[in-house]
């Protein structure tokens, strides 16, 4: 190893930062205000990642959510309770743009008042697509982009697909109009490019780019060329921080984990898991969750059985009181109180913790 | 407290706390504006403030159903 471990270390400062950070996340837990609603609208995908959090086939076993059902839910039980400009709207998959009536369903959450995004790998879309989402109120968008053009199709296992998710960013960037930024998943091989890569997508006029590192759930489980060793994890956490202090790019890490001494110096804020706090979501077969990469044993209800907002009142135990997740290594860790467990993405079937950051450092 | 010790306060309790009293003739909605976002969900987009007027050109336009994708117009699978 090359370093001891400092990266774990926490000052003083930091330490009451995440002291007063607990208590302010804690009243958040009280108030459980829905902030953002991710709606996976397909399982369909016109690609076969090699890291595919939902594991999703372009011939779906499960067929798409009729959009009526998911607008019947926003205008019965979630639009009386909120205030619509304050819910964000993410509409994921699978593939998005599979879907022929996207801008139809964004149009209509927009004439209600929901701010509404998408993720997406970017292979349709077109600037003909890009316009006619533009059409539709389409506030913010997320392409994968998950390195140079070896990495990122060995990834993406299709030879189109760098191209056309550089040329979708360039767009992107180039209307200047909605909220974007690139996601990049980072495997061990682009480690040692990561300064490369920053200067590429500078040079692309990209001004906001996101990095997570794979966690071991769906078919990333089982390719251990896209993981990182604990120095290629320690890397990639001081790329960010220099990069950050450097300032020619807008680069933040994903909400994975807690990071101990990197706190607020790769993301803008400190650690925390929004699942179920803030972050609610509707899976393609109406099953309730806190984000869509959540293992399914934490569904908490199904639009198709329970209302909603009943739902998300009165459930999500496991999401709001993490004390559930006081044992095995993080039974005795002094970071709990700040981490509370870490993501609940990183629970397994089990609830036993898949991976810790922390501990990487 | 967070300020003084430099650090954002952006949890998303203090993002949405009521502000103080406006008057009333005051917009609700901060209009052409993108909030910064706080943190970034793993597979979430850049969160925004709603914008009136984001509907761009006709609205029209875009109810029209999408052509009919291809599901599959480019894949190419390297089945190793």
């Amino acid at each position: 190893m090359s370093n001891d471990r400092n990266g774990r270390r926490l000052g003083l400062r930091k330490r009451l930062g995440l002291e007063l950070f607990a208590q302010l996340y804690k009243r958040n837990v009280e108030e459980h205000p829905l902030r953002t609603l991710f709606w996976e609208c397909t399982l369909r995908c016109n690609l076969n990642c090699r890291h595919c959090g939902s594991d999703c086939r372009a011939e779906a076993t499960v067929p798409d959510m009729p959009l009526e059902d998911f607008l019947r839910v926003v205008d019965e039980q979630i639009t009386p309770h909120v205030d619509p400009h304050k819910v964000m709207v993410v509409i994921s998959g699978g593939e998005v743009l599979v879907r022929k009536d996207l801008e139809r369903a964004g149009l209509e959450l927009y004439r209600r008042g929901y701010p509404w995004g998408i993720v997406t790998n970017a292979l349709a879309l077109t600037p003909e697509r890009f316009e006619s989402l533009l059409r539709a109120g389409l506030h913010s968008i997320s392409v994968s982009f998950d390195g140079f053009e070896e990495q990122h199709n060995y990834i993406r296992r299709n030879p189109h697909s760098y191209e056309r998710a550089l040329a979708a960013l360039r767009m992107i960037a180039a209307d200047g109009t909605v909220a974007y930024d690139a996601v990049t998943c980072v495997t061990g091989s682009l480690v040692p490019r990561l300064e490369e890569m920053k200067e590429l997508l500078i040079e692309n006029g990209i001004k906001h780019w996101r990095i997570f590192t794979i966690f071991p759930v769906g078919r990333a489980a089982d390719d251990p060329t896209l993981r990182l060793t604990d120095e290629q994890f320690r890397e990639v956490m001081e790329f960010i921080r220099r990069t950050r202090r450097e300032g020619r790019i807008d680069l933040t890490y994903a909400c994975e984990g807690f990071l101990g001494g990197y706190e607020t110096e790769v993301r803008d804020t400190f650690y925390y898991c929004s699942a179920g706090v803030t972050t609610a979501s509707i899976r393609v077969d109406g099953a309730m969750s806190g984000c869509t990469s959540i293992r399914s044993n934490f569904d908490q209800g199904n639009i198709y059985h329970d209302n909603f907002w009943e739902v998300w009142s009165k459930r999500y135990e496991p999401f709001r009181n993490r004390e559930w997740a006081r044992r095995d290594e993080c039974g005795d860790c002094k970071m709990f109180r700040y981490c509370l467990g870490g993501g609940m993405h990183l629970r397994d079937d089990e609830g036993k913790l898949l991976m810790c950051h922390y501990k990487r450092l | 407290m967070m300020a003084l010790l430099g650090f954002g306060a952006s949890c998303s309790s203090t993002r949405q706390q009521k502000a103080p009293e406006q008057p009333e003739e005051q917009p609700a909605v901060q209009q052409d504006t993108v909030e910064m976002p706080q943190i970034r969900l793993m597979y979430g987009v850049p969160p925004v403030v709603f914008r009136e007027g984001a509907v761009k050109n006709s609205t029209e336009q875009s109810e029209q159903a999408q052509p009919e994708q291809s599901e599959n117009p480019l894949k190419v699978i390297d089945n190793e």
